[in-house]
């Protein structure tokens, strides 16, 4: 099976920022133009997750998910503010192919994890995890990497999977940005936790990175954004990389 | 004649600015070490058109030529820069991002050789002492003035107490210290990191370059010297403190700053200061790491996270001028286009004031009082025009998400 | 002579706004089929995916499309995207026993394999009965995103292999046809079996 090469996209509509440990909202670019680089570039995948929604308690901004999802024929997965089962079918209608939440599960209610899956499909149900490393455990944050759960990841992954969650995107909040490695001891421990696929976000600083990562972890899928971001490498030359080193990857 | 000024000569009418978050409570720098009770303060001036002095100050600094401002730092250090190996500027701070990225620049792109100078914060979180370790890492040496603990605390507890403001000590030794170093090591050339002026005083003191003699140096006796609220002559004459002890707290006298031909400079002037860049720059070049979840009191992690005291310091201001930090984060940020005013509003309501729980307990050990004492105490500083109790709960009375 | 798409709407569930603008960009145009009159103006019909196969039978029963689809489905062109070709089974088995179409014997089944479910990403097709839906699309990669499969062994047009199991990634009875894959989400190749289709 192929190792999916995902895009992460942290949008502050209308544009995508790229924060660092989940701080700073330096502008990027437009979300469209971004959405039209990484299509056009070979993406399997793109996330996209409103990252202040939660943190200002605002609502979704559907008419952005819409402008973005217009010209990609590939996966679309949104998430950011996530709340209810009518957020989760309005994300649909305005483009999304698979809904992302956090927050709201894991700070207030998992039980909408299992309502969504049931009306949705599991695999159109999607839990993001900031996980955050504390002595010898993870925690699970929220609102942008800046709310403790305390809830323990290994724990968390383990429930939303029963809850009925059809996939993991596995966050990092001490790696995020910084372009120095995954946390991949974090990786693996999720991906060997769970029978449902796991995507990997935060640190890749060069392609040895995310082959190192893919060897070690095998998640499902591997999702970057500041490499990508500031230009230090194309998508195109990730895959060719992986292939190179024995890798899958969808060409 | 009606009554226009409240408690510490705040106006009772509360304003705010139509641009950012920032309202006409929030007072200028004080010069500290003359500060007595019940002072009155120059506050934040609110124009006409509604747009605060910050603000406007803001807009102007769009028109800045930063090419000739770079210009006039590269001057300026080849005015100080030394062949010989040895150190040609003093760059105060304790590793957090504005000094972090002071340091490197002026090392690694004006070609200067620091010496970093440190007036410690009175208790050092985790994230300030990794953070200070990061900025030595970098590659620089560091002079770090351990103040005499019991002295400090005193200070701290009388500054709290008497006046509600317990970050005065810190305050105090951050301007002073160095130009006292800059004496001391004969290194004329002292360039802190931005200008309080910055944040919404006189715009006149951004004008220039360098930081106004009057918060560091004075002509002043020890008769004219207070304290944490109680004269220097007292904490000799009663409470047994040496000069030599007090002597920190104390601006340094303008004859000394003249031998060395001492000059206070801020960065600020020179190089465009926008905070969340500096969080980057700091990110991107040194191991600094932000907070280890969001600042108590406000929605951000890169700012002002080395001092416990700090927390109780945004306290005081909630309680005294309706101001959090979250206020204060906000207006910067919404001056600096990172955020939108509706969101800093949002964000204002969702987190700020709130109560320092993660280091108060630290904090009033620290300080020699009691929760109870804390919560008593600082009730003596809470502006009647601002706050009302409802319910045995204290409300805004007028909060900026109620405004219109 | 026209040719108008109908795509349609459960309700609550489907990725409605994908398909619609994947269908555009091959050329069609859409008709979103919400109430039973709409089948009347529609030539063809896509049944889309996203839902749950409890779900998807019960919106469809709750706002009446039920007997019209079931009608339609037999004499307009149909093309079924995964849970969309899922119902179109006898019998499903997500979140209980539910009644499908019933228009292709078979039942849908939770995959069993000894890999991570859903199946998810990119995975190739090959066509052991060619037909116009696939053309020049034979060996192509598409994107799955599913827990459950058609057991069926009669109309089977593709089959495709995940980690050792293979399943029905295809199926065509007349001009009933079923893709377990997401030809929306599976770029230039996923666009072309939307053309196919448009010219069928």
């Amino acid at each position: 099976m192929t190792t999916r090469i995902i895009v992460k996209l942290d949008v502050k509509p209308p544009y995508v920022v790229k924060p660092v440990h989940f701080e700073g909202l330096r502008k990027i670019g437009t979300l469209c133009d971004l959405v039209k680089k990484y299509y056009e570039q070979g993406a399997d995948e793109l996330i996209y997750i409103d990252i202040v929604a939660s943190l200002y308690q605002r609502d979704i901004l559907f008419d952005q998910v819409e402008a973005a999802a217009n010209e990609m024929f590939i996966p679309f997965a949104v998430g950011g503010g996530v709340k209810t089962i009518n957020d989760f079918s309005k994300l649909f209608h305005a483009g999304a192919d698979k809904v992302v939440i956090n927050t709201f599960a894991v700070q207030e209610d998992p039980s909408i994890i299992n309502q969504a899956a049931e009306i949705f499909g599991k695999q159109a149900v999607v839990v993001n995890i900031e996980a955050k490393k504390w002595d010898n455990y993870w925690e699970c944050y929220s609102d942008c990497g800046r709310i403790r759960s305390g809830k323990r990841v290994l724990d968390w992954v383990t429930e939303v999977e029963q809850r009925g969650a059809g996939e993991i995107v596995l966050q990092s909040v001490d790696t995020d940005g910084r372009q120095r490695g995954f946390d991949i001891d974090l990786a693996k421990q999720v991906v060997e936790a769970v029978n449902i696929p796991v995507v990997i976000a935060s640190g890749a600083g060069s392609l040895d990175d995310i082959k190192n990562l893919i060897l070690q972890a095998n998640p499902s899928g591997v999702a970057i954004s500041s490499l990508l971001h500031y230009d230090k490498t194309t998508i195109l030359e990730i895959k060719e990389y992986l292939l190179d080193n024995g890798i899958e990857v969808s060409l | 004649m009606k009554e226009k000024f409240g408690k510490y000569g705040l106006p009772l009418d509360v304003k705010f600015c139509t641009k950012c978050t920032m309202n006409n409570q929030r007072p200028s720098s004080t010069v500290e070490f003359t500060q007595k009770e019940n002072e009155k303060k120059r506050t934040l001036a609110i124009a006409e058109d509604g747009i605060c002095e910050a603000c406007r100050y803001a807009e102007k600094k769009k028109l800045i030529c930063w090419e000739d401002r770079h210009k006039q730092l590269e001057e300026l250090c080849d005015k100080y820069r030394r062949n010989d190996g040895r150190y040609d500027v003093v760059v105060p701070g304790s590793g957090g991002k504005d000094s972090v990225q002071a340091a490197h620049i002026l090392k690694y792109k004006y070609n200067m050789n620091p010496i970093l100078i440190t007036w410690p914060p009175a208790i050092y979180t985790d994230i300030g002492r990794r953070n200070f370790d990061a900025w030595l890492n970098a590659g620089f040496a560091n002079y770090t003035y351990n103040q005499n603990k019991k002295l400090h605390r005193f200070l701290t507890r009388n500054a709290f107490l008497n006046l509600g403001h317990p970050f005065q000590p810190f305050i105090l030794g951050q301007k002073n210290l160095a130009p006292r170093l800059s004496v001391l090591l004969d290194i004329p050339l002292v360039i802190f990191g931005e200008n309080e002026a910055e944040y919404g005083n006189a715009i006149e003191d951004n004008e220039k370059p360098t930081r106004d003699p009057k918060y560091y140096s004075a002509e002043l006796s020890i008769k004219d010297l207070i304290l944490g609220g109680v004269p220097a002559e007292e904490l000799m004459d009663k409470h047994g403190y040496k000069l030599s002890d007090l002597e920190a707290y104390f601006p340094v006298s303008p004859y000394e700053i003249q031998k060395t031909r001492t000059e206070v400079h801020y960065l600020g002037f020179y190089v465009k200061w926008h905070p969340q860049e500096t969080y980057y720059y700091s990110v991107e070049n040194s191991d600094f790491m932000p907070n280890d979840h969001v600042t108590e009191g406000s929605f951000s992690k890169y700012s002002s996270l080395d001092d416990k005291i700090d927390w109780l310091h945004y306290h005081t201001t909630t309680i005294k001028f309706g101001i959090g930090r979250a206020t204060y984060d906000s207006a910067q940020e919404i001056r600096n286009g990172d955020i939108t005013r509706d969101e800093g509003i949002a964000l204002i309501k969702r987190f700020d004031g709130k109560f320092p729980q993660q280091y108060i307990g630290d904090c009033c050990a620290y300080m020699g009082i009691s929760l109870q004492q804390y919560q008593d105490a600082i009730e003596n500083f809470r502006s009647p025009h601002l706050w009302i109790n409802r319910y045995g709960r204290w409300e805004l009375k007028h909060p900026i998400w109620k405004s219109k | 002579m026209t040719n108008i798409i109908g795509l349609i709407n459960y309700g609550i569930a489907g990725n409605i706004h994908s398909i619609k603008k994947a269908i555009e960009k091959a050329g069609g145009n859409v008709l979103i089929i919400e109430k039973p009159e709409d089948f009347n103006q529609v030539d063809k019909i896509v049944i889309p995916g996203v839902g749950s196969f409890k779900d998807a039978m019960f919106e469809l029963e709750k706002n009446d499309l039920l007997e019209s689809l079931k009608r339609c489905v037999l004499t307009k062109p149909t093309l079924g995207i995964c849970l969309g070709m899922q119902i179109l089974s006898t019998l499903g088995y997500e979140y209980g026993k539910t009644k499908g179409l019933d228009v292709i014997n078979a039942e849908v089944k939770e995959i069993v394999v000894d890999a991570k479910v859903p199946h998810v990403g990119f995975n190739k097709i090959e066509v052991i009965k060619s037909n116009k839906l696939l053309e020049g699309v034979e060996n192509k990669e598409f994107y799955f995103m599913h827990s459950y499969e058609v057991v069926n062994y009669t109309n089977i047009s593709s089959l495709t292999e995940y980690c050792g199991h293979t399943f029905v990634s295809s199926i065509q009875k007349n001009n009933i046809y079923g893709v377990q894959f997401h030809p929306e989400k599976s770029r230039e190749p996923g666009v072309r079996v939307f053309k196919n289709f448009i010219e069928i």
